[in-house]
């Protein structure tokens, strides 16, 4: 044996965990030959390998000696800790129903837990993935309007150029434009491509990426070159080694592959399939990268190790000063420029036009807070059940301290019970989810997985399960060994201070209950009020057309006629944006008009089937006319327009368009949503004008063979791009996409909150009345009826549910009244939701109550009080 | 009295601990039996069968072998007894006289 190898040490918790659980007559012989097995083997198989033995042949001594065998001189506190696990799974199996409700309630509540805690981390993780994540920044910009300050994430082709050279603190600087639906050919495949970008190289270096394909030196050169990711590589070639294979924009533009990059993660705010190169792509389509007015560019940028962010903010509006000639942009607006962490982009709402959907933070918080509330509810229940149990306990302990036990073993002995409890349900709740992960993230719409494999996942799993041990057993545990063990002898199970206790749990468990339950029918009321509000048009039966292709723009009109010869079309209509949400501006503008009436306005161009269409009602006037030519200059305007105006009589009035031609209003539309519900509606001029339209067309009858007409009709004027058309339904449906979920996940989790605390609810029901069986027995005797006997259980639970709900109704009306604050038309907060939410706790507590003291007002008094 | 019975990998253990002599004790044990069975045995199975084993007196153990190298731990040897002889006679001349009970012309056929 060679003095190097004695070095190694075997590996110590092995060693400890031997001390402290094997028997002592075992314990040295066990120690020697497992070193000299260990040395052996670190000769023979490897330090590694013989640590790993050691630790094995460690556990199955543990296991043969301690547990299987009958070694008796362990020491004394591990002799304990085998008596106390013993105790506490012999404690489960003789009180069933004790331990499967604790079972149950702990385990929905840890499921809905983790469930919850997934979505929410998964969200905050976005875009920090990125090896850099912390250095990278998006460039906003914000300035003063009239109506207050507008920032959006539009930014001009020269800033990130000027960032670079004059800034030596910035890394890198890329810029990002986006293509939307653009058609590709390659390999004989083609499809409709929801978005191509054109990117600086430098965004190689400046986001993690994984090369699957293509030299890192030669990523995206200056060119008709394009880097595409693994899934579009697969879908085009089957394959993805396609470096040099060519693909084909709109089937004729050629674009060289030269890189293959592994698909950016789910958790982006942004994901590009198809990256074309930046000024290649500007210049081959003659856009201009010089002009500081014209911001169609996203510029993300990367900081030197050790950069203070806000000190470079600070230096930001010098760049314009120096490189733009003109500080001061055209229409007198100031830019000023802004830095926003990266890892923050998936959660602005204020910043307009981002690349990505955003995820409102506020709400995950909310999410965050039910996972909590429910998991204190579910704890509460074990302290409740654990502490009602103590009473009947009391003799256990009395015995146990008279014979010597201190109050920490005692201790120990019931934080194991409960660590038990906690454990087994945590493995339920961990298998429960699981089950549960398609179907919930099918449901919020995200891609969302345990991370199983990951040692760190169940760190925290273990963690929690400790907390949650020390949460919910500590105080049961800490009662039930500092009673004093005379209570024993006198078997008299005492009043404790622990009722108090115990009444304020489930007040707080059922005050929770209420919010929630208040909420979600809150919630629910709203969201059938926007589904059947007046929005001033109807929703029924259109369907939006794609027109990606521009064969159908330049044959607009001859398109459209075709269409409205289709049998089962009644009305065909372009507009610039749909009616949910009008997105173009004007200013208004008449001859002779003062600066303070320039208000800005909201502009919509339509063709003539629009009003028709939508089934827009007129107040005045009348809508634009096939037959007279002069519409082309007219002017439709909204109720709202006419009384920011301040016009008494709009028709005939003139007014001055954006392009500086004069045109008349012909007529005054009732107010229509533009915007949606959590929106005012706001002044609106409609024009006569088919470009850049979104089309719509009109169904009656048969929507299936209808749109199988529609189609041939859309391939003979569009045979490359593929027939597309959505329900203006769902689009409508899609801006309250969030608050739907919102209210159905709220819905479901205050259903399952309140079984929880019912379950609890049961087990003290129990518990009281196995207090209180010689009583009722007496008074059964003495001719109580079964209902009566009822009503006296039931009384104590009634006080306390009417306590939390007069405690917690205040604090949901001022939160549900907050939320609603949000819409600009919303529902009054009426009587109703309150008066559901009291029927819906009652009922739901009667059931369990009832059910458990039925049982009991039915049972033979004789078996109540024949032992005494 | 119950009469004790010896387990399969307790007469492994037993017969073992009569070869070794002198010096079995754990890991030699071990280490025997597994050049023997041709498949690893934990120390911990080890343990139980001769705990079991000597409960029923068919083994002594003895300390030895402390020395500093091993930081005073003590050694324990076993020793096969006279019980423990008995009881493995007795298991082998029950399983020899039922083997002798198969008949030789079974035994020939399927050999052949």
């Amino acid at each position: 044996m060679s003095s190097k190898t004695q070095n190694i040490k075997p590996p110590r918790l092995a060693k400890w965990l031997l001390q402290s659980f094997c028997s002592y007559d075992y314990l040295s012989t066990a120690l020697w030959d497992l070193e000299e097995l260990f040395q052996y083997n670190v000769e023979t198989k490897g330090q590694r390998k013989a640590k790993w033995i050691y630790f094995k042949e460690s556990l199955s001594i543990i296991s043969h000696l301690y547990f299987k065998g009958h070694s008796q001189y362990s020491l004394n506190t591990t002799a304990m800790l085998k008596n106390n696990i013993i105790i506490a799974l012999r404690n489960f199996k003789k009180h069933k129903n004790y331990t499967l409700l604790n079972i149950i309630g702990l385990s929905s509540g840890l499921m809905i837990f983790l469930l919850i805690t997934l979505f929410t981390s998964y969200e905050f993780s976005y875009d920090k993935y990125h090896e850099a994540s912390d250095r990278i920044y998006r460039v906003y910009k914000s300035f003063d309007t009239r109506d207050g300050l507008y920032t959006d994430s539009g930014t001009p082709g020269p800033l990130a150029n000027a960032l670079t050279s004059e800034f030596p603190e910035v890394e890198a600087a890329a810029r990002f434009s986006k293509w939307r639906n653009q058609l590709m050919v390659a390999n004989g495949n083609s499809f409709l491509e929801p978005a191509l970008h054109a990117v600086d190289p430098s965004v190689f270096n400046i986001f993690s990426f994984e090369l699957l394909d293509g030299s890192k030196d030669k990523l995206l050169s200056y060119g008709p070159n394009i880097a595409i990711s693994e899934t579009t590589a697969q879908k085009y070639f089957g394959k993805t080694e396609v470096v040099n294979e060519t693909m084909k924009l709109d089937g004729e533009m050629p674009f060289t592959v030269t890189a293959v990059f592994k698909d950016m993660p789910e958790n982006s705010h942004f994901k590009m399939n198809i990256i074309a190169h930046f000024e290649w792509a500007q210049n081959t389509f003659n856009q201009n990268l010089t002009n500081w007015n014209n911001n169609p560019y996203y510029t993300y940028i990367k900081l030197k190790e050790g950069t203070d962010a806000s000190s470079l903010e600070a230096k930001l509006p010098q760049i314009r000063a120096k490189f733009a000639d003109d500080p001061i942009d055209e229409d007198g607006q100031m830019y000023d420029y802004y830095l926003q962490p990266l890892e923050e982009v998936h959660f602005s709402k204020d910043i307009l036009g981002s690349m990505g959907e955003y995820a409102d933070a506020q709400r995950l918080q909310i999410f965050n807070l039910i996972a909590i509330i429910v998991l204190v509810m579910a704890s509460i229940n074990y302290v409740n059940l654990a502490t009602a149990r103590a009473m009947v306990r009391v003799r256990e302990t009395g015995i146990r301290k008279i014979l010597g036990a201190k109050k920490y073993s005692l201790l120990s002995q019931f934080l194991i019970e409960s660590g038990f409890l906690v454990f087994l349900s945590l493995a339920a709740a961990i298998v429960l989810a699981n089950l549960l992960i398609p179907a919930f993230s099918y449901f919020i719409d995200r891609p969302l997985d345990f991370a199983l494999d990951s040692p760190l996942f169940w760190l925290q799993i273990l963690g929690l399960g400790f907390v949650l041990t020390l949460a919910s057993g500590l105080y049961p545990a800490f009662l039930m060994s500092s009673f004093n063990p005379l209570w024993a002898i006198r078997s008299k199970t005492g009043k404790t201070s622990s009722n108090y206790l115990r009444n304020g749990l489930v007040v707080l468990q059922f005050g929770l209950s209420a919010i929630l339950i208040f909420s979600a029918l809150v919630l629910k009321e709203q969201l059938s009020f926007i589904d059947n509000v007046d929005t001033g048009y109807t929703r029924d039966n259109i369907m939006i057309l794609s027109t990606r292709d521009d064969a159908i723009d330049d044959n607009l009109n001859t398109y459209m006629d075709q269409l409205f010869q289709v049998s089962g079309v009644d009305a065909v209509a372009t507009s610039w944006s749909l009616p949910t949400n009008v997105t173009s501006n004007a200013q208004a503008n008449w001859p002779g008009i003062t600066d303070a009436e320039r208000i800005q306005m909201f502009m919509l161009g339509v063709t003539h089937g629009f009003f028709d269409l939508y089934e827009i009602d007129f107040i005045e006037g009348r809508a634009f006319d096939r037959e007279i030519k002069t519409d082309r200059s007219a002017i439709i305007l909204n109720e709202a327009a006419v009384k920011a105006f301040g016009w008494d009589d709009p028709i005939g009035r003139e007014m001055i368009r954006q392009n500086g031609r004069k045109a008349t209003v012909i007529g005054v539309v009732k107010d229509f949503n533009i915007k949606s519900l959590k929106q005012e509606i706001e002044p609106l001029q409609i024009v006569l004008n088919p470009n850049y339209a979104r089309l719509a067309i009109k169904l009656s009858g048969d929507v299936s063979s209808t749109m199988a007409q529609v189609e041939e009709v859309y391939e003979s004027f569009s045979p490359a791009y593929p027939f597309e058309y959505t329900y203006f339904e769902d689009i409508y449906d899609r801006a309250y996409t969030d608050d739907t979920k919102t209210g159905q996940l709220t819905l479901i989790f205050s259903v399952l909150a309140i079984v929880i605390a019912c379950l609890g609810l049961y087990g003290l029901a129990s518990h009281k009345v196995a207090l209180r069986i010689k009583e009722l027995g007496v008074r059964k005797v003495m001719g109580a009826s079964a209902i009566q006997i009822a009503k006296l259980l039931f009384k104590d639970f009634a006080t306390l549910i009417t306590i939390a709900f007069l405690i917690t109704g205040p604090i949901a009306y001022l939160m549900m009244n907050s939320w609603l604050e949000d819409y600009a038309f919303h529902i009054s907060l009426g009587v109703l939701p309150f008066v559901l939410t009291l029927i819906l706790l009652f009922v739901f507590a009667s059931i369990t109550v009832g059910f458990r003291t039925y049982k009991a007002s039915i049972s033979n008094p004789v078996l109540a009080l024949r032992d005494e | 009295m119950k009469k004790l019975s010896l387990g399969a990998f307790e007469e492994l253990v037993l017969l073992t601990i009569g070869v070794l002599q002198d010096n079995a004790y754990g890991v030699t044990i071990k280490m025997e039996l597994e050049s023997q069975l041709n498949k690893s045995i934990s120390l911990g199975a080890l343990y139980g069968a001769l705990q079991r084993l000597e409960e029923k007196g068919w083994v002594d153990s003895r300390v030895g072998g402390i020395t500093e190298k091993q930081g005073g731990r003590r050694k324990q040897y076993y020793d096969i007894t006279k019980n423990g002889i008995a009881a493995l006679q007795e298991v082998r001349s029950m399983r020899n006289e039922l083997f002798d009970r198969i008949p030789q012309s079974k035994i020939n056929f399927l050999n052949s």
